[in-house]
């Protein structure tokens, strides 16, 4: 890339980078996808969660049978023809039940990383930007929840609140701010540095313009990248926690909690698990390596 | 007497590091008429920066503090002042240039939306009225395609022209004083003639005070009408510009006047003041310029002397022992 030279400045921030870009090539967001494109198996990922979220958004037309209508004629039928994933216990076709499952799983991992992106990005711009007894609270807060290993706290935390969904939601969202504050507190730290926000201070502008105007939009390659590798974190912990049956009820296609339920049959049916666990294992992987890709592209300093 | 512009009297900063503190500025006292410019001239790490910055209060991000003195801007004390009503004075009755211009702008945001933020802030301009206001504002600095240029982003423009437009956002809410921090030192010599007679320009049509902050006395005899010479946090000596250059008095303006190359002059090796600035942790207990200094007495090293009117000239004072009545000096052996 031609344009790293002219990008020396703390953050590593995308932003810079496109607008080093010269303008007439159209934009900051054709060089991104250029350099986007050339990973191959990130790509891959990305095709593979643009297929989940069309899954989620047009299951219910996808599925070939309804995935709550027991057939007691075809209990836990291997892969065949007419289930093509086999069916469950009740003779659920299990197919029907992880398409169905999608917009569960993911609506609760894409909103846990929402919230503690929205979240993380308050107290990490507060606690930056203002220093002091602030930000020693943030920071020891977060160092806090830090010390916990991520699904313990997120049992802790639905033991306390009782199970179901939007606990899980809540908990999984919580183990996820610490690492969102942590990062944009960095970048505001080395933003505010900078001598653009001294002049604009010396302009006379107020704090909270400084932080929206000039420092959040600094940080928000950092946030679409630890979103991006946060969500299969959150998918895996969410399905954990209905396995462990703090999450979703059994009756729900969730797929830790078909997962949980084909736990009993693994002997004569193992088909119940390996499918819901292979799904699983596929959307956590791509988006680990959409994220991986994302930040390779996004980060000036890593030359493509 | 009359209310000066912008006066500063016994301002003390200081620095807190570790369990001490360190004072970079100690004292200092000058003042500034509308329509002038002082120059304050001094080499690095004398306090320059940090006294513009105690002035317009913008130490809040540093470990330094404002310890005492005052600060008044037309009579009322900026020290004294909240945040708040520091925030409505910068870049409205006060705006500051900075050395840097590669750095000072946004590089992610349009020229036209900074230029316009403290348009729409101070003088409360909608954005319509506030782009035309910008455009106004990049002719005014001599900036061609003005139009155009509102909506390039930083990168776009020269070193010099970012310079131009942080002058036309430094002067847009038409401030009564101009703060300008080594404003060309990043420049080359002929942008920095540019900027220097832009500025000066300006300067004659707003009819405004001027602080210019430099070390480069080539940029003083420019520009200012008097200047004031600090040295390890203190002013040393004090004079309008003609008679600074023409009879320095005190040895540390010799010292620099001398250090400046001259042309048809044939030497191997320039001038220049031995040794270095002393540190501000462990300052000499004396006159803290007697350590390089060529005339030092003996008594300079025991005992600071005072910043005093020069003796037949009430315009100039200087802080040095050998221009000081020498009963006060008391009777040292003086050259």
């Amino acid at each position: 890339m031609l344009d790293n030279s002219l990008d020396n400045r703390p953050g590593g921030a995308a932003v810079p980078l496109e607008a080093a870009a010269p303008a007439r090539t159209g934009g900051r967001f054709k060089t991104f996808f250029r350099k986007f494109r050339k990973q191959r198996l990130a790509f891959a990922a990305t095709c593979f969660i643009l297929l989940l979220l069309l899954v989620a958004v047009f299951g219910p037309l996808l599925t070939p049978y309804n995935p709550d209508t027991p057939d007691y004629d075809a209990l836990m039928q291997g892969p065949s023809a007419a289930h093509w994933a086999g069916t469950d216990e009740y003779g659920r076709d299990i197919l029907s039940r992880l398409i169905d499952g999608t917009r569960l799983t993911l609506a609760v991992s894409l909103s846990a990383v929402f919230i503690a992106a929205v979240l993380g990005t308050m107290l990490g711009l507060l606690s930056g930007y203002y220093g002091g007894w602030l930000d020693r609270i943030i920071m020891r807060g977060s160092d806090v929840l830090f010390s916990f290993p991520d699904l313990l706290l997120a049992i802790g935390i639905v033991a306390i609140l009782g199970p179901g969904l939007s606990n899980v939601v809540i908990a999984v969202a919580v183990f996820g701010t610490p690492s969102f504050a942590r990062i944009i507190r960095s970048v505001t730290l080395s933003v505010k540095e900078t001598l653009f926000v001294e002049a604009t201070r010396s302009m006379g502008a107020k704090d909270s313009r400084i932080i929206w105007r000039h420092i959040f939009p600094e940080t928000v390659s950092s946030i679409i990248v630890n979103v991006s590798m946060r969500i299969g974190g959150a998918i895996l912990a969410a399905a954990s926690l209905s396995f462990l049956g703090m999450g979703a009820k059994t009756t729900e296609p969730d797929w830790g909690a078909m997962l949980s339920m084909g736990r009993d049959y693994l002997s004569i049916a193992p088909h119940i698990v390996y499918f819901p666990g292979l799904t699983i294992f596929l959307a956590v992987l791509a988006f680990n390596i959409f994220g991986d890709g994302l930040r390779d592209a996004l980060d000036p300093k890593i030359k493509s | 007497m009359t209310r000066h512009l912008l006066e500063v009297e016994g301002l003390r900063t200081e620095f807190k590091r570790g369990e001490g503190s360190i004072t970079a500025v100690a004292g200092v006292s000058f003042h500034i008429e509308k329509g002038e410019v002082l120059g304050l001239v001094g080499e690095s790490g004398c306090g320059k920066s940090v006294t513009s910055l105690s002035i317009m209060r913008l130490l809040k991000d540093t470990p330094g503090k404002i310890t005492g003195g005052a600060v008044r801007f037309e009579g009322t004390d900026l020290t004294r002042f909240s945040e708040k009503e520091m925030r409505r004075t910068r870049g409205n009755d006060m705006a500051m240039i900075f050395q840097e211009p590669m750095t000072s702008l946004n590089p992610v945001l349009r020229i036209g939306l900074q230029l316009m933020e403290p348009i729409m802030l101070h003088l409360g301009y909608d954005r319509k009225k506030a782009r035309a206001h910008a455009i106004h504002m990049l002719k005014l600095v001599g900036i061609p395609r003005a139009e155009e240029v509102v909506d390039d982003y930083p990168h776009q423009l020269s070193g010099g022209m970012r310079q131009r437009v942080m002058i036309a956002m430094a002067m847009s809410c038409h401030p009564k004083l101009l703060i300008a921090d080594e404003p060309t030192t990043a420049l080359d010599v002929t942008i920095q003639a540019q900027i220097l007679d832009l500025m000066k320009r300006l300067k004659e049509e707003q009819d405004m005070g001027m602080l210019l902050i430099t070390h480069d006395l080539g940029v003083v005899a420019e520009l200012c009408d008097r200047v004031v010479v600090m040295y390890a946090g203190r002013v040393v000596e004090e004079a309008p510009v003609r008679e600074l250059f023409a009879n320095p008095q005190h040895p540390y303006t010799k010292g620099l006047i001398q250090s400046v190359p001259k042309l048809r002059q044939k030497v191997r090796r320039l001038d220049s003041i031995k040794g270095n600035v002393p540190d501000l942790s462990q300052m000499p207990p004396g006159c803290k310029f007697a350590p390089r200094c060529p005339f030092a007495m003996e008594h300079c090293r025991t005992r600071e002397p005072e910043l005093l009117p020069i003796a037949g000239d009430a315009a100039r004072r200087s802080r040095c022992w050998l221009t000081q009545d020498e009963t006060i000096a008391q009777g040292g052996d003086a050259v």
